[in-house]
């Protein structure tokens, strides 16, 4: 069935700004599908045969089943009635990955909600079965092109259960946004990468890894830190320093790289990876911003969403 | 007791001016058995604060400050050894008081950073396989310079979480300016400051904390908010369910800070910023100021039925 | 279409449909001819096998093979592909193909398609109570098979697709029920088909042979309903008369259909009785009435026998009005009549001749010699029995002076022959005789055990008389209904009467009235309801002017609304009760917003919201605080009890700004 030849007429359901879409009786759609004309024709055939043969029988039988036909159509549009849809949480990606968005399918209903179907044409469909009072959390993906921000697209939630006469559907428009980084382009060249901005033994005694030198006790000291080979020999008690927790720091800088907005923003992205995945605190420098040298996710969260949004 | 917990809070407006908001949020969560976390500019006052609530409940204070060079055993004490006996002796650090000022915890290594949080988690200290246990109660009041400040070593958000509440002071208003600008030094007030409690009657309040009323309405109503913000995408990620312990927890104690033995959803939502601000992230944005403003919006979004 | 569609059918689906087809085409398979029930059992069981071996389907080539072997062993059956018969051979031969082809989730509609019509064809052959019972469970199962194919996932609890089936057939029971009633019926059939012979149906028939009305006797069916609308006749009058037997051949009597001429002019000596028979399907075209009908169906012929004749073979229930007089007096004998109905068939034994010489000698009328035939049945021991001793060449003689345990036949047959020789003209009649009333329906129930046979004779100046040898013998059987239940199985036992009743017995019998009350009206609603019974109850329910298209839209406006009518019942069912205290709260929120135009803010505490009412209106203090604490107390206070709701609810209620 083609949905998408009906796109200027539609009705949608559409989130609210807490991110959620009840949908209303209005929007939702209804038609009978390919089964769902086969059993009208059956039923045709049925009655024509109760008739001629004046069976009563024949003829419950027929309506029943035209009860039961009608009864499914009622019950197919219940089915997506009053049932909530909210955007979730988006990850971000990568230019050229696929975005994968959180869709909440929230039934706040005492009865189950089974056999719905959600759909993007040309990108993915997820289906689920809702059990009574719950809700599930779907995803959608959608191909990313360029960097920026990709806004989820109108797409169908339709459903046939239970009988599969026909197909119930609401297009359903939610303000989600997926975060596309750019993509990681070539790697910085060394010299850039790498930049002591302090020496070695700026950061004596803040570090554990490195030994750096010596220096007199202090009540406090750990006791394994003493050098007790000074002790053997007579020297007083010294205390053994460390340091290199933070030495590997370094910056990336927009003005250092060469060629159009994009090269250098990918090339920084994949400096952005690089550092990271190295544990390397590292800063970024873009024209209008600056993010001192820091590490962990969220920096390095905030540096790509910099990049993203440039 | 009320009477009690009305002299607290008067007695502590007095020294801190115009922040008596904060300072029942303070009380609230000392009374709840939370640490806490005052993050702020230097000068507005977080020192003081954590003095003040020292004095005023008759605790036993001790303050580390926190710098760069920093090691764990000045925290939690060290095994030293002994000239005379020819053996080592354990002293114990600052951290073995019932209130531990934590003063610029940001500035010093995460190594320094996690002794002082395990101790926190632990209720004891181990040195060289033997284990001290803290004296009770244990609060410890840690104060933080905003985070992007040169030199700083933002918390992990794992041991964010370890503190009930993060309070933010802010610069006072006018006239409280104005007052404290005319009025005596704060540093002798803090010296005549009594105590309000004992540890007897603190130990009453913590216990009636627990046993303040929480009825299904509200459980749902923390359940909403705890499941709205798994689902908004407007949050990182959701709150765990320690923070919705700790949300429940806070609230108990601000019920009994306002005289009441059951909860309504006014606690829950006069916590909710401090208590979970920490614990939430925005998934866009990266704006300073951004867990009350998540805080807020949280709050909104979720209706009260 | 959605890639579900093509999803594989799990073993359990596979079974399962497997089970249901087969057992919706289990009744056919008698129906049609044996080779074409070996190829449905055969391709069955093969797909059963095949059930989890997918290597062992057919590919397209054996498939296409399979097909047409079996459509040219249909052809090879039934030549002219016309008719019912040929129909459901083709269904279940295309079910059976279907079977074999049956792999991914599409197939399951496809299937349920077909077995829903192969139950429709059902009632074609058989309307039988059972198969009633038997094709809902299957409609059940069919449908709660489609519901569960309908599913992304399975249901984890494996009766949960069933318990929706049931859920939506049962809201699609009025819906059902209004179609039944409105949808205009027809009177003819749109075309006419091949008549086909039809299967063997139970009743008397145009045969009497010794032992034949016994064995009917063993039934409980029902033969015929009758509504009277005046007061029942007494049980001695209840003859319902069928075929009439004038020839034999000593052994054998056979009803004469053929005969043409019309009934000569009764004359009714008592005002008529007028009623309804509600007749099941009976073997030839005889219709029952009592003695002797007066008014007729259009659609039937009094002969001159006073056989009433339908014109068209009974195969399904019908229903009729009758009139007849119980007291009458026909006229003249035709030569024809009288000749045929002195007819001696040989193996008259010289005994017989001797009795009946005996009865003439002492000198009498026709009247007198009927008198002492029947002293004669009455003084003799002669017993009344459903298992009489088998008869040997001259059944009548043998029956008469040697074993003298018989049926009624036994004894009309016996009696008509002696008539007969005495000169009087006498002949048979078959039909029923007696018949119970339902209190609970105050109608007349017939069955197959009351068949009767009995004796006629034509008396000078009073015509044709009804005799009955049997109450001679057996005066009960006249009064009291031959129980089925009671009869003892033991060969020539005396037939026990049902005489005395116990409570129990009675309570059975009470509940076996009910049932069968039950079981009329669904013959005369359901099963018998047709154009004239359509107009009858519109009648009833006052719609007396709805006919033809006025009908149908009536159909269409019932069904609409009882479609309506369940949308709402289906909506209520869909929104969530708040709690009932909030509920209250929520009411005094919209009196603040009407009185004072305050609204409270969704994620807004109680306590935040009376403080900014109390803030804009210093005056609503009071009451708004007294009704904020009092909810607080009881909705997250400790104070919930029945009169603390209803103390709030008073005091929103009085809650006037």
């Amino acid at each position: 069935m083609n949905f998408h030849a009906l796109a200027p007429l539609r009705r949608m359901a559409r989130g609210n700004s807490g991110g959620r879409a009840q949908i209303t009786p209005r929007c939702i759609y209804i038609l009978p599908t390919g089964y769902g004309l086969l059993f009208g024709i059956l039923l045709m055939l049925m009655l024509t045969g109760s008739i001629n043969y004046a069976n009563n029988l024949g003829f419950m039988l027929t309506f029943l089943l035209v009860g039961l036909g009608l009864v499914g159509m009622l019950h197919t549009w219940r089915n997506l009635l009053g049932l909530e849809v909210g955007s979730g949480r988006v990850a971000p990606v990568f230019a050229g990955d696929e975005a994968c968005f959180g869709i909440h399918l929230i039934n706040q209903r005492r009865s189950a909600r089974s056999g719905l179907q959600m759909h993007i044409p040309h990108h993915s469909m997820a289906s689920i079965d809702l059990n009574p009072v719950s809700s599930e959390l779907l995803t959608l993906s959608v191909a990313s092109s360029k960097r920026g921000k990709l806004p989820l697209p109108r797409f169908t939630l339709s459903t046939r259960y239970p009988l599969g006469l026909f197909v119930a559907w609401v297009y359903v428009e939610l303000d989600s946004e997926c975060l596309v980084y750019p993509k990681p382009g070539e790697r910085m060249p060394e010299r850039l990468l790498t930049r002591y901005d302090q020496s070695k033994s700026g950061d004596r005694g803040v570090g554990a890894d490195d030994f750096v030198g010596l220096r007199h006790y202090r009540p406090g000291d750990s006791p394994r830190h003493i050098n007790w080979r000074a002790v053997a020999r007579e020297q007083g008690l010294q205390t053994k320093l460390f340091g290199g927790d933070r030495t590997e720091r370094c910056w990336l800088d927009w003005n250092a790289l060469q060629g159009d907005k994009e090269q250098r923003l990918s090339q920084l992205c994949r400096g952005v990876l690089e550092a990271s995945g190295a544990e390397l605190e590292f800063g970024l420098k873009l024209p209008d911003r600056e993010f001192t040298p820091a590490r962990g996710q969220q920096h390095r969260a905030d540096c790509l969403a910099a990049l993203a949004l440039y | 007791m009320e009477n009690a917990i009305d002299r607290l809070i008067r007695e502590a407006s007095r020294i801190i001016l115009g922040k008596e908001h904060t300072v029942r949020l303070a009380i609230a969560c000392l009374l709840a058995r939370g640490h806490l976390l005052v993050e702020d500019l230097p000068g507005v006052g977080k020192t003081t604060l954590a003095h003040l609530l020292a004095q005023l409940l008759g605790l036993h204070y001790q303050r580390i400050q926190f710098t760069s060079d920093l090691l764990p055993a000045d925290i939690i004490g060290n095994s030293v050894y002994d000239r005379e006996e020819g053996s080592f002796s354990f002293h114990p650090g600052p951290v073995f008081s019932q209130l531990v000022l934590a003063d610029e915890i940001n500035r010093a290594t995460p190594k320094a950073q996690s002794a002082l949080l395990e101790a926190m988690e632990e209720q004891q200290v181990t040195v060289d396989g033997t284990s001290y246990p803290l004296p009770t109660p244990f609060f410890v009041i840690a104060t933080q310079n905003p985070a992007h400040q040169i030199g700083t070593f933002p918390l992990p958000e794992s041991q964010l979480d370890r503190f009930l509440m993060r309070l933010q002071l802010g610069y006072p208003d006018a006239r409280s300016e104005r007052l404290l600008l005319a009025g005596e030094d704060r540093r002798e007030l803090l010296r005549q400051v009594e105590p309000c409690l004992d540890l007897q009657q603190l130990q009453a309040l913590q216990a009636q904390v627990n046993k303040v009323h929480v009825a299904d309405a509200i459980l749902d109503y923390c359940q909403e908010l705890l499941s709205f913000s798994r689902s908004s995408p407007r949050f990182n990620h959701g709150l765990s369910p320690r923070a919705g312990l700790a949300l429940l927890r806070s609230a108990k104690a601000w019920a009994l800070l306002s005289g009441r033995f059951q909860l309504i959803p006014e606690d829950v939502q006069a916590v909710l910023p401090a208590t979970v601000g920490h614990r939430l992230h925005s998934s866009s944005d990266t704006g300073t100021d951004e867990g009350a403003a998540l805080a807020r919006f949280l709050l909104e979004s979720v209706a009260i039925t | 279409m959605a890639p579900a569609a093509r999803m594989p059918l799990s073993r359990v689906q596979q079974y399962t449909l497997l089970a249901l087809l087969t057992l919706t085409a289990l009744p056919h398979l008698l129906n049609v001819e044996i080779r074409v029930s070996l190829l449905f059992l055969l391709l069955a069981g093969y797909r059963f096998v095949a059930v989890g071996r997918g290597r062992l389907l057919p590919g397209k080539l054996i498939l296409f093979l399979i097909t047409m072997g079996a459509l040219g062993n249909v052809l090879l059956l039934y030549p002219i592909l016309f008719g019912k018969d040929a129909g459901v051979a083709l269904l279940v031969s295309m079910l059976a193909l279907k079977l074999m082809e049956m792999r991914v989730k599409r197939d399951v509609h496809i299937l349920v398609f077909i077995g829903y019509f192969m139950l429709i064809t059902q009632f074609l052959y058989r309307e039988d109570t059972w198969l009633v019972v038997y094709a809902l469970m299957m409609v059940i199962a069919l449908t709660a098979t489609l519901i569960e194919s309908n599913r992304i996932h399975p249901s984890a609890h494996p009766l949960g697709a069933l318990k929706v089936s049931l859920w939506m057939l049962a809201q699609s029971l009025p819906l059902m029920i209004m179609l039944f009633i409105f949808f205009p019926r027809f009177s003819s059939p749109l075309w006419n088909l091949v008549e086909q012979k039809h299967s063997a149906v139970t009743g008397v028939t145009g045969n009497i042979s010794p032992g034949s009305i016994s064995r009917l006797s063993r039934s409980s069916a029902v033969a015929f309903r009758v509504d009277f609308t005046q007061q029942i006749p007494p049980p001695s009058q209840r003859y319902w008369r069928g075929p009439v037997f004038s020839s034999s051949d000593g052994k054998n009597w056979e009803a004469d259909e053929a005969d043409e001429l019309p009934a000569g002019v009764i004359k009714g000596l008592n005002p008529p009785i007028i009623y309804s028979v509600t007749l099941e399907p009976t073997p030839g075209r005889w219709l029952y009435a009592l003695e002797l009908p007066v008014e007729i169906p259009a659609d039937a012929q009094l002969r001159s026998d006073y056989q009433l004749l339908r014109n068209t073979p009974i195969r399904r229930r019908i229903r009729y009005d009758v009139s007849s007089v119980t007291d009458y007096q026909t006229g003249t004998l035709s030569e024809e009549v009288r000749t045929k109905s002195l007819l001696l068939p040989p193996g008259i034994s010289p005994r017989m001749l001797d009795l009946v010489d005996s009865w003439q000698q002492r000198n009498g009328s026709d009247s007198d010699v009927v008198l002492r035939a029947l002293d004669y049945f009455r003084e003799q021991p002669f017993f009344y029995t459903l298992y009489p001793p088998p008869l040997g060449e001259s059944p009548a003689d043998q029956f008469l002076f040697e074993t003298r345990r018989g049926f009624c036949e036994h004894y009309a047959t016996s009696f008509t022959l002696l008539m007969r020789i005495a000169g009087i003209p006498a002949r048979m009649v078959g039909g029923y005789q007696g018949g119970q009333v339902n209190p609970l329906g105050n109608y007349l129930i017939v069955r197959q055990s009351d068949a009767h046979a009995w004796s006629e004779v034509w008396l000078q100046g009073r015509g044709w008389q009804r005799v009955d040898p049997t109450v001679a013998v057996a005066p009960e059987r006249i009064e009291q209904a031959i129980d089925p239940t009671l009869i003892n199985d033991v060969i020539g036992a005396p037939v026990l009467f049902n005489l005395e009743e116990g409570t129990l017995y009675s309570v059975l019998k009470k509940l076996r009235w009910g049932v069968d009350a039950l079981n009329a009206s669904w013959h005369r609603w359901v099963l018998g309801y047709s154009k004239e019974r359509q107009l009858y109850l519109m009648q009833l329910l006052h719609l007396g002017a709805l006919h033809g298209q006025k009908l149908a839209f009536a159909m269409i406006a019932a069904t609409g609304l009882s479609l309506l009518l369940l949308t709402l019942t289906l909506l209520y069912r869909v929104r969530s009760k708040p709690d009932p205290v909030y509920s209250t709260y929520l009411d005094f929120c919209r009196r603040v917003q009407r009185f004072r135009g305050v609204v409270r803010m969704a994620h807004e505490g109680p306590l935040d919201f009376a403080e900014r009412v109390t803030s804009k209106f210093p005056e609503l203090h009071a009451s708004v605080a007294a009704i904020t604490g009092l909810y607080i107390a009881i909705r997250y206070g400790r104070q919930d009890s029945k009169s603390n709701r209803r103390r709030l609810k008073r005091m929103i209620r009085s809650f006037h700004g």
